[in-house]
């Protein structure tokens, strides 16, 4: 039974016990009306405070070229994806679906890709205030717990809650700040946003810590979609749009006009400082091995056009390594994932990873009511 | 509530994670099946072979009740257009020809890929190297539905198959497929379907040939002799590009089958064909496999016999590679060798005279003479006058000669014309009885005698100035025997004769269907058949010739006649042509059994062939020999097949091994005569060595001489009872000794 149709069996369940819930699951996904909101590395509008950065190669020019290559040594791939559901609402408390999946994909030496086995997960979470006072909420959130969502029969995880709290996830907050937090409906929604982004964020955190524990050196390095908040051997994160600057001045100036199949020298990045996703702790745990690296022609264009920031653990310094790193990057360069707008950096196996799992949550959520 | 995903996509039909690698995982063969359905299917899967691909619906092209789409999983290498397989709907098996492939990629633009490829190029400065992830493209196939195999016997499904695993079928889902279990009559294999499944040894491994290749599934595809010979439908037709289409090949095959079949259960057949090229049809009672003794002539006349793979391919169809054993040929004088006596008594006459090639001493037992006196062109004044010619007068008087005279022959004929010159010459200047006789006018009668005095040369060969008796000659339009195929050799006659041959020769077949018909009314009890046996099969090539769409009167209206009401009389028409589009449509409207050959680009884009799919057009342009595309009353999508050889030597092959002597070096003028008296019957011992130690110094011309002695003879007797007295080899004997004594007179 997919996931919508176990919602759809809960809600007239609660219906017949006259929990009076209003529906709001014909409303569009959260994904779709919600994508102005900052990444996690976002940063407020205000002075630019960049994070303290050493620099990792002296004397490499601040206009580097890559050596070209056909090999690379990427053989794994890591990606996640998430759906926000709006589903019901009681008084003014919104109570949110979220679906979340990540995979890693393994590729062979025909170039062949496929999901590497046991490393593809799925997570379903309803988020609602816990502390709200509204029986109504109340009720849905011992029912769910009672009886499970979405897939019956399957074993609960200990560590996995089945309803998370968008105001206080951790039990932290005193009552009346979490009460003032409750009579905003729309910020409800926002916070909940967020927490499905912190979700599927330490669903692929988890992710990535099995893949580590369950391949060796000799088997490859992995590409992560995205920043690496816990940077270990083997991984690259490849960061494809980026708000928080952390070059200035002349490398500033330098890295808006690098040439295709060049890179900016390295540097190494502390960068734990607190964020409004993440208030009360880094949102980094190690620091990290970064530089910019051009993979498309930006000429007549956004200067960002076709850059990306790599990232690695800062075992990686030399200069060769970081050419290597850099050039395998660049040898992914094709096939392109023409199909998907943000073609100009996205890797072909992570556009082939996002197929998978964006199916997988059309699976789960098949027979949830579109929008009107 | 972490759980795996792996098999959640595959449930929900998303494949395996790369799109085209692992098949579904079954723990138990068709495990996801209800136990009714695996119950009553699981004999129509290769459930060794695995899941091969999975059936794909969308919006765009949704699962239909008589086709749908499948994806081929990458390791399923061996799927391709033409096999049948497996799909499974909520209560039946879903069984279906492959059809259709496509591939599909998430490449917007070819300009996409050549833009790749300019970035590839300028790393490594080549088109051939490929980039570190493959694009994936899923392989997808049209199937067209055959049959569905409800759980319940008395349901026919029309559901479409759910989006689900689709498997090879086995042997037994394609006769089921094919109908085989709703055959009113016996089954004919007219082809072998190859599917891309192995065949299994009996541990279960795939069989392997000498070169260690998988040996394919094959499996017969059946006809059913009541829709192919009659009463349910009738009639097959052959259309293919000539010299390319093999259709006369096949033709021969299924007869071949047909004969085998029907003998197997009982029933009597027989086949009228007509050879319109070279020795094409002579030699179809010699076997395509040599016999003993002749492997070498084969091979010197360029034909090794049937290969290894297509004596297989007989026993897979459950056939035996042998020739026809009752071959009859029929053909008329050569031009200039009709005998011009007053009667002319054919058993008696030289074979040699005889326009056929197949003339050589020993091997013309079969052959027999068609004669006519001049009432049969008295009947067919539009075939034996030109058009400009037969005006009502002429049509007048040709009546009054045929119905009120009754004349029979030119001789009488002639008389006639004879007697009428002398009446007017007589009465010269009589105004009434001067100028005409019986009404016609003098102009008319000499006009008459000049067109019936150039009939012996416009119908030379075929045409007896005299009377013509038969004796116990058999006819060629008389009744058939059991098993006979009888060819009417019209290759060496002018188009006039062979014509009017064939138009004659069908029309009085017809009319033996007909006459039958009307004594199995008047008398139902009648054991005895008009036809002499249960079912004739005409053959008739250069269809569109003889049946132009559109044309009317001759032929064509015998043959639409046939056509249509032919499979209730028990006479079917088997005909070819190269342009189908230009046969006439009720021809092939009635036709219940249709083959396709290889078919040219221009004949392929008319309407006869709208029918067919894109791919199976396309196959058709380039259809290699011995593969045919066949559509059947019973079959709800046409399929492909191949055959192997004809049992029968080629005809070129048969003319060099057994007419000319062959170019082996140890054949020996006596030969032929021993092939003769085997014929005949001779069981005498070391009858070989005894005929060679005979004729030893014997030229080839004279022990052709007596081999015609010897037919002569016995034919002269044959039905009396002088016959059995007559033993072939003394009469040969006595031959040889007068031909001998000649010798040593001439010395």
């Amino acid at each position: 039974m997919s996931f919508a149709a176990s919602v759809a069996r809960l809600h007239a369940e609660l219906k017949r016990q006259g929990i009076d819930l209003q529906d709001m699951r014909a409303e569009r996904h959260l994904e779709t009306t919600l994508v102005a909101l900052p990444e996690p590395d976002y940063e407020p509008v205000g002075p630019a405070k960049g994070p303290q950065i050493t620099w990792q190669e002296p004397g490499t020019a601040l206009c580097h070229p890559v050596p070209a290559t056909r090999s690379t040594g990427f053989r794994y791939f890591l990606d996640g994806t998430q759906r926000t559901l709006p589903a019901f609402f009681s008084s003014s408390i919104p109570i949110i679906a979220s679906i979340t999946a990540a995979a890693v994909l393994e590729r062979d030496t025909d170039g062949n890709c496929a999901i590497m086995r046991g490393m593809l997960r799925l997570k379903h979470t309803w988020i609602a205030p816990r502390r709200s006072g509204d029986p109504a909420v109340d009720r849905f959130i011992a029912a769910v717990e009672r009886q499970g969502v979405a897939a019956p029969g399957t074993p609960r995880s200990s560590g996995n809650p089945l309803v998370i709290d968008p105001i206080d996830p951790n039990g932290e907050l005193d009552d009346p700040e979490y009460q003032a937090a409750l009579g905003d409906f729309g910020r409800l929604v926002n916070l909940s946003y967020d927490r499905a982004r912190r979700l599927r964020q330490n669903l692929e955190e988890d992710l990535l810590k099995a893949w580590a524990t369950s391949t060796s050196d000799s088997d490859g390095w992995i590409v992560v979609d995205g920043a690496l908040r816990n940077a270990q051997p083997r991984m690259v994160g490849l960061v494809k749009s980026f708000t928080r600057q952390y070059l200035t001045g002349e490398a500033a100036a330098a890295l808006l006009r690098l040439p295709p199949g060049h890179r900016s020298p390295a540097f190494e990045v502390h960068d734990s400082r607190p964020t409004k996703s993440s208030p009360g702790s880094g949102w980094r745990g190690k620091p990290v091995v970064c530089w910019y690296l051009r993979l498309r022609d930006a000429t007549g264009r956004d200067p960002r056009y076709g850059l990306v920031r790599v990232e690695t653990d800062v075992s990686v310094r030399d200069t060769a390594q970081i050419d290597e790193l850099s050039s395998w990057i660049l040898a992914e360069r094709i096939p392109s994932a023409t199909a998907d707008a943000r073609w100009a950096t996205l890797l072909y196996p992570v556009h082939y990873l996002e197929q998978i799992l964006k199916r997988s949550l059309e699976a789960e959520t098949r027979g949830w009511p579109s929008p009107r | 509530m972490d759980l795996d995903l792996r098999d959640t996509l595959v449930a929900n039909g998303h494949g395996s994670a790369n799109g085209s690698a692992a098949p579904p995982v079954d723990q138990e063969p068709l495990a996801w099946l209800s136990a009714e359905l695996r119950e009553a299917c699981a004999e129509f899967v290769d459930s060794a072979t695995g899941a091969i691909g999975r059936v794909v619906g969308s919006e765009r092209e949704p699962a239909g009740s008589h086709r749908f789409c499948i994806w081929a999983d990458e390791k399923a290498r061996t799927l391709d257009v033409g096999h049948i397989v497996v799909a499974f709907s909520e209560d039946a098996a879903v069984i279906g020809v492959v059809d259709e492939p496509r591939r599909y990629s998430d490449l917007r633009s070819f300009l996409d890929d050549y833009y790749d490829r300019q970035l590839e190029a300028a790393i490594s400065g080549s088109l051939e190297s490929e980039p570190p992830t493959r694009r994936p493209e899923i392989l997808v196939f049209t199937v067209n539905v055959l049959a569905t195999k409800h759980v319940r016997d008395d349901v026919t499904s029309h559901r479409p198959p759910v989006a689900g695993p689709v498997y090879f079928a086995t042997p037994k889902a394609i006769s089921y497929a094919l109908g085989r279990n709703a055959f009113s009559g016996v089954a004919i294999p007219a082809l072998l379907h190859t599917n891309g499944n192995a065949e299994r040894n009996p541990d279960g491994t795939e069989k392997r040939d000498e070169q260690g290749r998988i040996v394919f599934q094959r499996a017969p595809i059946w006809l059913d002799e009541e829709y192919l010979l009659g009463p349910e439908a009738g009639h097959a037709n052959w259309t293919g590009q000539s010299g390319l289409a093999t259709k006369t090949s096949h033709a021969l095959f299924l007869t071949s089958a047909i004969f085998q079949q029907l003998k197997a259960r009982g029933k009597t057949v027989a086949a009228l064909m007509f050879n319109v090229k070279g020795p094409d049809l002579l030699w179809l009672d010699k076997p395509a496999i040599p016999e003993e003794g002749k492997e070498e002539a084969y091979k010197s006349a360029g034909f090794d016999g049937l290969s290894a793979a297509e004596r297989e391919a007989y026993d897979a169809l459950g056939l035996r590679p042998e020739p026809f054993h009752n071959l009859r040929i029929f053909a008329p004088f050569k031009p200039g060798q009709v005998p011009r006596d007053s009667v002319v008594h054919l058993p008696t006459i030289d074979r040699a005279r005889l326009n056929t090639l197949r003339n050589a001493p020993g091997e013309s037992q079969c052959v027999y003479p068609i004669l006519w006196d001049l009432q049969p062109f008295l009947w067919r004044p539009h075939k034996v006058f030109e058009r400009d010619d037969l005006d009502d007068k002429l049509f007048g008087f040709v009546a009054e000669i045929r119905d009120v005279l009754g004349i029979q022959t030119l001789t009488d004929l002639e008389a006639v014309f004879a007697e009428i010159e002398e009446s007017f010459e007589n009465a010269e200047g009589d105004k009434d009885s001067g100028s005409s006789w019986r009404g016609h006018h003098k102009f008319t009668v000499r006009k008459a005698r000049n067109r019936f005095k150039n009939l012996t040369s416009k119908f030379a060969g075929l045409l007896a100035e005299g009377a013509v008796d038969y004796g116990q000659l058999p006819r060629v339009d008389g009744p058939f025997t059991d098993q006979e195929v009888r060819i009417v050799d019209i290759a060496h006659c002018n188009t006039n004769v062979q014509e009017l041959l064939v138009d004659a020769i069908i029309d009085k077949v017809w009319k033996l269907a007909e006459q039958g018909e009307k004594e199995a009314k008047d008398n139902p009890g009648r054991k005895e058949k008009a036809l002499g046996v249960d079912k004739v099969i005409v053959f008739v090539d250069e269809l569109n010739k003889y049946a132009p769409g559109g044309a009317q009167g001759g032929l064509r209206d015998t043959l639409v006649d046939i056509a249509a009401r032919g499979r209730h009389l028990n006479v079917v028409l088997f005909g070819a042509q190269q342009f189908r589009s230009k046969v006439e449509s009720e021809i092939l409207g009635n036709c219940g059994t249709s083959f396709y050959g290889r078919v040219g680009d221009e004949e392929i884009i008319n309407a006869s062939y709208r029918s067919l799919s894109e791919t199976q057009k396309a196959e058709l342009l380039g259809l290699p020999k011995g593969r045919l595309l066949v559509r059947h009353a019973h079959f709800r999508a046409p399929l492909f097949g191949t055959f192997p050889r004809p049992p029968v030597v080629p005809g070129m092959v048969g003319q060099s091994v057994f007419n000319d002597g062959g170019s082996a070096a140890d054949t020996h003028p006596g030969d032929g005569l021993y092939d003769l008296l085997k014929r005949l019957g001779c069981t005498e011992k070391n009858l070989k060595s005894q005929v060679r130690t005979e004729t030893d110094g014997l030229s080839v011309e004279i022990v052709a001489r007596i081999c015609r002695t010897v037919e002569t003879t016995v034919e002269r007797h044959r039905g009396t009872t002088a016959a059995s007295r007559f033993d072939p080899w003394t009469v040969a004997k006595r031959a040889i000794a007068d031909a001998r004594r000649q010798l040593g007179a001439r010395h």
